[in-house]
């Protein structure tokens, strides 16, 4: 079901990479934040793809890593470490974390599974509202990055693209290896996958721990660009929601998928309602509802079924969505 | 006496609990919907009763049925008109369809309630009964009296009516039920209603005792979460046994740990049970 992508395909990406590469010679600042806070989510939906979209395990707990990593970057830096150390280190402790967590927590399926990892991400809140270490409730403040806006705004966005690419590359990588189509096998049916040989525990720890390690270092590049963090912003459940209504969005379980997802999804938002930031998570909301009644599938299910129908077949698509698991 | 003291404090809270997370229970239990909006019904039946108190005058305790029979409703209409489209699909879905409700409703109720924490402050709210050298807070008592009995109300419909056994068979199996003539959707509906209903209920009884805002939502949900994962699901009792074990841990927590970490307490409790026995303290097999 995976097959590895075709020379053209390479192409396709190579170019969007060389685009993303070039974009901040040809825009302003602002776009180039825009574009800055689109790969961040893709760096979410992506990791979150591993657990949640390959292996079927619905989790919530980005959030809990992207703090995690937000956290270990600030308080790294203010001891004086170089900032991409501390991306390095953050990643390995989310890493160590998740496998830690894995252990017990993957052994639960569907709902216990999401309040687990829920609890995990609310838990790591509590606690940094509480250790002195990370400043409390108050907030702790990071080292002032030197230079222009200029240049800081490039560095940052680089520094995300990397890591997006990273998590872009690993997860081709995985899908297109053994252990992408023993986790395709978890999830549609775990119980033979262990049967057919599948080692389901070293695979699903695998997918958790892969699906830790980029959001802590997107956390870490988030704090430095913040240079303030407190735990209400970074261990918010809305990153994790916004991880997984954007790879449903362009369709779970897919490389492609959660990139066309957060880009439709950033860019849009944006576009349409930009004005009204005020109501930023009520027309989310709105989205989500429709996604989950017209789009179960995603974006490029859809695409797929559009171009061996045509277009004139979209309405019947749409329809037949909306009505395959009604009671 | 201090230990008396939070015990009863401890069980009062632990009253209250069990009747915000029997809703919970239900509709997770009888659809294996994670109820997102669970929280929201609670919130809303809040400002129901603080606004009928703040523009009317209406005494907390009796605006209780205005806002369950509303909120009722309000939930029917959301599992009739949206979550039984998706209902049969694998379960996250209904997770992120009713994050995705509670994103919107909650934003505009910000906008039309504004953020600020409300309370209802009927005159007797400072009252307290001395018992035996402890004080018990006379709102509390009645939030814990009439919860249970509310509570109890609930078990008797779902064990003794038509409508309560079609829920249960319903929940055991969906295809043998549909073949006896029970009509799945409207079933489905009334059990959501139900669950609405049963957290306005405990929404309005908490804006009297505490304080509530638009996004307190979240904090009741995921005590929903503790709880129901703590006590298990699939009866009654396990709700009141994890509210209790809850409303415990949490007071005795603070006691010894210091009031930051009052919170924190219920996660670790969660992801204790959840390791040790993921199917809950008193919940019985086959309903996780």
């Amino acid at each position: 079901m995976f097959r590895p992508w075709s020379h053209i395909q390479w192409l396709g990406m190579g170019a969007g990479l060389l685009a993303l590469i070039l974009l901040p010679s040809f825009v302003e600042n602002d776009e180039i934040r825009k574009w800055m806070d689109i790969l961040m989510v893709a760096i979410l939906a992506t990791s979150w793809n591993f657990i949640g979209g390959l292996t079927g395990y619905p989790s919530f707990a980005p959030a809990a890593f992207f703090g995690l990593g937000a956290y270990t970057t600030a308080i790294l830096m203010n001891a004086g470490f170089n900032f991409f150390i501390t991306l390095g280190i953050g990643a390995c402790l989310g890493a160590l974390v998740a496998l830690a967590l894995g252990v017990p927590i993957l052994r639960l399926r569907g709902h216990y599974f999401a309040i687990a990892t829920f609890g995990v991400a609310e838990f790591f809140r509590e606690v940094a509202d509480n250790l002195r270490i990370t400043g409390g409730g108050d907030g702790i403040n990071l080292p002032q990055i030197t230079g222009g806006p200029d240049y800081f705004t490039r560095f940052f966005y680089f520094s995300m693209l990397g890591v997006a690419v990273l998590a872009v590359l690993t997860q081709y990588f995985v899908t297109r290896h053994r252990l992408g189509y023993g986790l395709v096998a978890i999830r549609e049916n775990e119980d033979a996958a262990a049967m057919t040989g599948v080692d389901t525990t070293k695979y699903k720890i695998i997918a958790f721990v892969l699906s830790s390690i980029f959001p802590a270092m997107g956390g870490g590049v988030y704090a430095y660009r913040a240079a303030f963090l407190e735990p209400i912003d970074v261990f918010d459940v809305l990153f994790s929601i916004k991880a997984i209504v954007m790879s449903m969005l362009g369709g779970v379980g897919t490389v492609m998928g959660p990139l066309v997802g957060a880009l439709m999804m950033e860019y849009l938002s944006d576009y349409l309602w930009g004005a009204f930031t005020e109501f930023h998570s009520a027309f989310l909301g709105i989205i989500i509802v429709l996604v989950v009644l017209f789009l179960p599938r995603g974006l490029m299910a859809v695409s797929q079924e559009v171009k061996s129908r045509g277009w004139g077949s979209l309405g019947v698509i749409l329809k037949s969505n909306i009505q395959r698991f009604k009671v | 006496m201090v230990y008396g003291q939070i015990l009863i404090n401890s069980i009062l809270l632990g009253g209250i609990y069990a009747c915000i997370a029997v809703g919970f229970s239900l509709v997770w239990g009888v659809m294996n919907i994670l109820n997102i909006l669970h929280g929201t019904f609670l919130m809303l039946g809040g400002y129901v009763t603080f606004w009928m108190f703040k523009l009317y005058g209406v005494d907390p305790f009796l605006s209780l049925p205005l806002s369950a029979v509303s909120m009722f409703f309000a939930g029917y209409a959301v599992q009739r008109g949206l979550i039984n489209k998706i209902v049969r699909a694998p379960m996250f879905m209904s997770l992120i369809l009713t994050f995705g409700l509670q994103l919107l409703i909650v934003r505009l109720a910000i906008y039309f309630f504004t953020g600020d924490f409300r309370s209802v402050q009927p005159s007797y709210a400072g009252f307290s009964i001395p018992f035996m050298g402890l004080s018990i807070p006379f709102v509390r008592i009645s939030i814990f009296v009439l919860g249970v009995l509310l509570t109890s109300i609930l078990f008797w419909f779902m064990g003794r009516t038509r409508t309560g056994r079609a829920i249960r068979a319903t929940r055991m199996d969906l295809d043998s039920a549909q073949l006896m003539g029970v009509d799945i959707g409207r079933i489905y509906a009334i059990t959501y209603g139900i669950g609405a209903a049963a957290a306005a209920t405990s929404g309005s009884l908490v804006s009297v005792g505490f304080a509530i805002s638009p996004v307190s939502d979240v904090e009741f949900l995921s005590k929903s979460f503790i709880i129901c994962t703590i006590g298990g699901l699939g009866n009654i009792t396990g709700a009141l046994a994890g509210g209790l074990i809850l409303g415990l841990a949490e007071n005795f927590g603070a006691l010894y740990l210091g009031p930051g970490l009052q919170n924190a307490i219920g996660y670790v409790l969660l992801i204790l049970v959840l390791f040790i026995k993921p199917s809950g303290l008193l919940g019985r097999k086959g309903f996780e």
